[in-house]
């Protein structure tokens, strides 16, 4: 520091001088300064002051109210959306995956009952037997009661977790949608090729079904969490 | 014979474990400590509640991570300190300053007075919450100046004259 006794030091050197961090040199020249200059002496003196009082202050203070309740609670709101995130890193794969089967199941079935008809159309032409017009795993009757109790289901778990809806993060909601627009659109597709074809194959209603059943699973899951 | 770090160390386990009793413990011993340096820094008594819990439960999560190196402590106040200036970098909030006043020193006998300590707090209180973060840290809780550039962020040069100037500023409130 350059300062000859006239020149009044700045205010961090008086706060180094206070707090006794001035090398010998610098410290020196502010001793001189301070000799000749009581308004720096008097700056020094109420630094001084202050600082004593500052650090008199007391280390503890009551907060007034007992945190620990809000401690665990916020502890216990972290893991349960930690928990939440895990499950939803750890369905995401699997529902993407059965949301693309299902598509292509659904393409490859009608694909096959367009087949099946061309066949049944050439062989009838050709005075050959008709292929076969049930196989005998899920009949009819059947189909259409499992099916309306799945969209009854559905329609109970839709309203549920619209009521739920608010608690679930905006990924998650983005999520279980994205997956229920896909399985929907699989039902779409599945109930169009049934539509199309009079030989209402079995195959079919099972995909159907099994269509149904995931979109119930991702509902419960989307509730659950 | 068993040491302090060892016992802390123990602590430290067992809270991690999910031992309520140990946490009531270390809650006990360490909250008022806590509290201070976060309401001094923070200025107000609700910021300083939410801090203080919210140094518990970042102290309880990450608690399988404290190896008694240092004691539990040291350990909580540091963690406070970085939950204050954290919220301070997220929540600009609206600095106001103290009018200059004509200097006047410091009557001597108001040391002892109950009321200059209140005075004195609201003072801190009423500094720009940069510098009274930074004036905490040195004056108060007795960090050095490389220690609470280190904390803050700021460059050394900076710290020192923004707690110099805090300190005029505390005094121009007092002498009012």
């Amino acid at each position: 520091m350059s300062m000859d006794r006239q020149q009044h030091p700045t205010d961090t050197t008086i706060d180094a001088y206070v707090e006794e961090l001035l090398a010998d040199a610098e410290r020196s020249l502010v001793d001189a300064h301070l000799r000749e200059c009581a308004s720096c002496r008097g700056e020094v003196a109420r630094q001084r002051e202050l600082l004593a009082e500052l650090r008199a202050l007391p280390r503890r203070l009551e907060p007034g109210i007992d945190l620990r309740p809000g401690v665990r609670g916020e502890l216990a709101r972290r893991a349960h959306a930690r928990r939440r995130r895990a499950a939803l890193r750890a369905l995401r794969v699997p529902l993407a995956a059965a949301a693309v089967l299902l598509i292509a199941i659904t393409a490859g079935v009608t694909a096959l009952l367009l087949s099946e008809r061309r066949a049944a159309e050439f062989a009838t032409t050709e005075g050959a037997p008709s292929p076969p017009t049930d196989r005998g795993a899920v009949s009819l009757a059947d189909f259409r009661d499992s099916r309306s109790d799945y969209v009854r289901t559905a329609q109970e778990l839709s309203i549920a977790l619209e009521r739920h809806r608010a608690l679930l993060s905006p990924e998650t909601v983005e999520l279980v949608e994205e997956n229920l627009r896909t399985i929907d659109r699989a039902l779409r597709e599945a109930d169009q090729a049934l539509r199309e074809d009079s030989v209402a194959s079995p195959v079919l209603r099972e995909l159907i079904l099994a269509t149904h059943q995931k979109k119930v699973e991702v509902l419960r899951w989307a509730i659950s969490l | 014979m068993t040491s302090t770090h060892e016992i802390e160390a123990e602590t430290a386990r067992r809270i991690a474990a999910g031992d309520d009793a140990a946490f009531d413990r270390l809650y006990g011993e360490n909250v008022e400590r806590v509290y201070a340096v976060c309401l001094r820094m923070a200025g107000d008594v609700p910021r300083a509640r939410a801090l203080t819990q919210e140094a518990f439960v970042r102290a309880w999560e990450r608690m399988d991570s404290f190896r008694g190196e240092s004691r539990i402590s040291t350990w909580l106040h540091r963690i406070a300190v970085n939950v204050v200036l954290e919220s301070g970098r997220s929540r600009r909030r609206r600095e106001h300053r103290f009018a200059a006043d004509e200097d006047t020193a410091l009557h001597p006998a108001r040391a002892s007075d109950p009321g200059l300590r209140l005075d004195l707090e609201r003072a801190i209180a009423g500094l720009p919450p940069g510098a009274r973060r930074m004036l905490v840290l040195r004056d108060v809780e007795g960090h050095s100046y490389e220690e609470v550039a280190e904390l803050t962020g700021a460059a050394l040069g900076t710290v020192k004259s923004q707690i110099s100037r805090a300190r005029r500023l505390v005094r121009e409130a007092l002498e009012r």
